[in-house]
């Protein structure tokens, strides 16, 4: 960081870590706020670099695009071989009822 | 809701019609598939595997675009939205936010009350679907067939003042998905599912009051009913000076109230950014107008020339254009027909056609070429000419229906030809006279009614194929000559 930094733009440190799902200890709170702000200083500075008019999204060549058809799935037990845990052909997790 | 106004906008999550997902190439008619048979590193979400866009999807969606008057982005981008749910593998979905592939547009609604509106659209743009949940009380079960099948989430601005003109939305919404055939639009599939934004105002506020959101409602009837009533509950808060507070409810079927979800605040922090994975979006100019050129005649269009140069009304354009089939049939009908014979046509079409065809509902769209539109102009025109009386014609119809004869052919065949030679009625006449001395002799006396009594059994007599004009002449003339 140079000392000509511009401020970090302000962020809560709380509700990231809500979004995050982390429990975080107040000495965690205060170390990742520090390094989270570090970052977001440099990547204001990024912004200020002279990349010329607009922006670089939607610029360069379109992508391609794939046919209409339809290829090989995966077989089931290849699909469901790493999960944690299943249930009769179903990936099973923990109650999500909302 | 005295004093009030209801202000509702509607986003919609469509399901494209397409043989594979939106970025793999796994089967896309997930309906009746075992759990977990359609996927594929790319829609499971495995690190490492690369999404490469559907044409036919960007195709459908550009089509429904411009048929709802939006403006097509030649070159846009797809983004992240990033949240966490067990229904995304990959912890985003993808979908566009800052650059949807359409913009504006509109879509004409009839509501309850026959107005013809115009109910304007923010954006459409593309997505991909999520993995189906089961919830059970000590688990959830995940499904990912439908993780990537194509969506089309479309938002309409807040242009709705109540439940009735909500379903009609939703119903033109299908009908147009349907008529260009980019989507089932089966709601009660998943196909077409609708997420409801309300708030309400004191009549002759302009600004917007808070908004409550209403999810997933999975048919027309739910859409209208968790308008209808949370329209009552909100403005029974703001009239008792109660703080709405924006958040997101859920319908329930069973009690018809709505419930509370969540509210907004940090739940929907998606920090969209543009997808790494894909380069743009470009869409070639030419191949945009060549999509254009290739919309079919809309229902709205439709419904136009049905009443302008068929001089219909609004209710028998409205039927006979409830799906593109249906009005292809009949504008073909018409022109065979020709002029004059339109409202004849029109409801021979809507009458006994459309009931021969609910009779058998496996046919589908096939119903149209059971008989041919010029084979019922045909017949409209031996009605029209007095050949058939209306109720042979009918028999005649479901006999060209069940044999694939035209209507002449089965006519002569039949000896249904219409009686209306006077001697051929004079015989029939003469015994029905002579078997109801009664009446004759009432009429005789002075009451007129009973000549209605002996019409009826002279049309009997001839198994309704007497033309009741010529009938009932001869008849008039036999009980005179009785006077004399
Ligand atoms: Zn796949």
């Amino acid at each position: 960081m140079t000392p000509t930094a511009p401020p970090s733009p302000a962020f809560d440190i709380d509700a990231l870590a809500a979004l995050a799902r982390l429990d975080l200890t107040a000495a965690e709170r205060e170390r990742f706020r520090a390094q989270l702000g570090d970052v977001l200083a440099y990547v204001a500075q990024l912004a200020e670099a002279p990349v010329g008019e607009g922006s670089a999204v939607g610029q360069g060549a379109g992508v391609r695009l794939r046919d209409d058809v339809v290829g090989p799935s995966l077989p089931r037990a290849a699909a469901l071989a790493n999960a944690a845990d299943t249930l009769a052909g179903y990936f099973r997790v923990p109650p999500m009822r909302e | 809701m005295e004093g009030f106004e209801v202000v509702v906008g509607i986003e919609t999550h469509v399901q494209i019609l397409t043989r594979s997902k939106m970025f793999c190439g796994c089967g896309a008619d997930f309906a009746g598939a075992e759990p977990n048979t359609l996927v594929c590193p790319v829609c499971l979400g495995l690190p490492g595997a690369l999404p490469t866009p559907n044409a036919a999807a960007i195709a459908a969606a550009v089509t429904t675009g411009l048929a709802l008057g939006g403006e097509i982005r030649p070159r846009t981008w797809f983004e992240r939205k990033n949240y966490h749910y067990p229904d995304l593998a990959k912890g985003y979905q993808i979908s566009q936010y800052e650059a949807p592939l359409c913009t504006g547009g509109g879509l004409e609604v009839v509501g309850a009350d026959g107005v013809r509106r115009t109910v304007g659209l923010e954006r459409l743009h593309l997505e991909e679907d999520t993995a189906k949940l089961i919830h059970a009380p000590s688990e959830t079960l995940l499904d990912f067939n439908r993780s990537g099948v194509p969506l089309m989430e479309i938002v309409s601005q807040p242009d709705m003042r109540s439940g009735d003109e909500a379903r009609a939305y939703l119903e033109a919404l299908r009908q147009l998905l349907r008529w260009l055939g980019v989507s089932t639009g089966n709601m009660e599939d998943g196909a077409l599912r609708a997420d409801v934004n309300i708030s309400v105002r004191r009549v002759g506020e302009t600004r917007l009051g808070t908004k409550i959101e209403i999810k997933n409602l999975n048919s027309f009837a739910a859409a209208k009913g968790a308008i209808e009533h949370e329209a009552e509950r909100l403005a029974g808060m703001a009239e008792r000076g109660e703080t709405i507070v924006q958040s997101t409810r859920g319908w329930d079927e069973r009690t018809r109230t709505t419930f509370a979800q969540r509210t907004k605040e940090a739940a929907d922090d998606y920090r969209y950014f543009p997808e790494p994975d894909l380069p743009p979006l470009v869409l070639d100019a030419g191949w945009i107008e060549a999509r254009r050129a290739a919309l079919p005649a809309l229902p709205a269009a439709r419904r136009a020339d049905l009443t302008e140069r068929w001089q219909l009304s609004d209710d028998e354009a409205r039927v006979l254009t409830r799906d593109r089939a249906t009005a292809d049939y009949a504008v073909a009908a018409l022109v065979a027909a020709g002029p004059g014979a339109s409202r004849a046509v029109a409801g021979w079409i809507s009458g006994p056609l459309f009931a021969l065809a609910n009779a058998e509902p496996a046919l589908g769209e096939g119903w149209t070429s059971k008989v041919p539109p010029n084979a019922l102009a045909e017949l409209a025109a031996l009605v029209a000419d007095g050949t058939l009386t209306r109720s042979v014609a009918r028999d005649v119809l479901s006999e060209m229906w069940s044999t694939g004869r035209r209507a002449a052919e089965i006519a002569a065949g039949g000896a249904r030809t219409q009686i209306s030679g006077s001697d051929a009625l004079g015989a029939v006449v003469d015994e029905v006279l002579a078997a109801h001395p009664k009446p004759v002799a009432d009429w005789l006396g002075g009451k007129e009614s009973a000549s209605a009594f002996l019409l009826g059994q002279v049309m009997r007599a001839t198994g309704g194929q007497a033309n009741a004009a010529v009938a009932r002449d001869v008849l008039d003339k036999a009980l005179a000559r009785r006077r004399a």
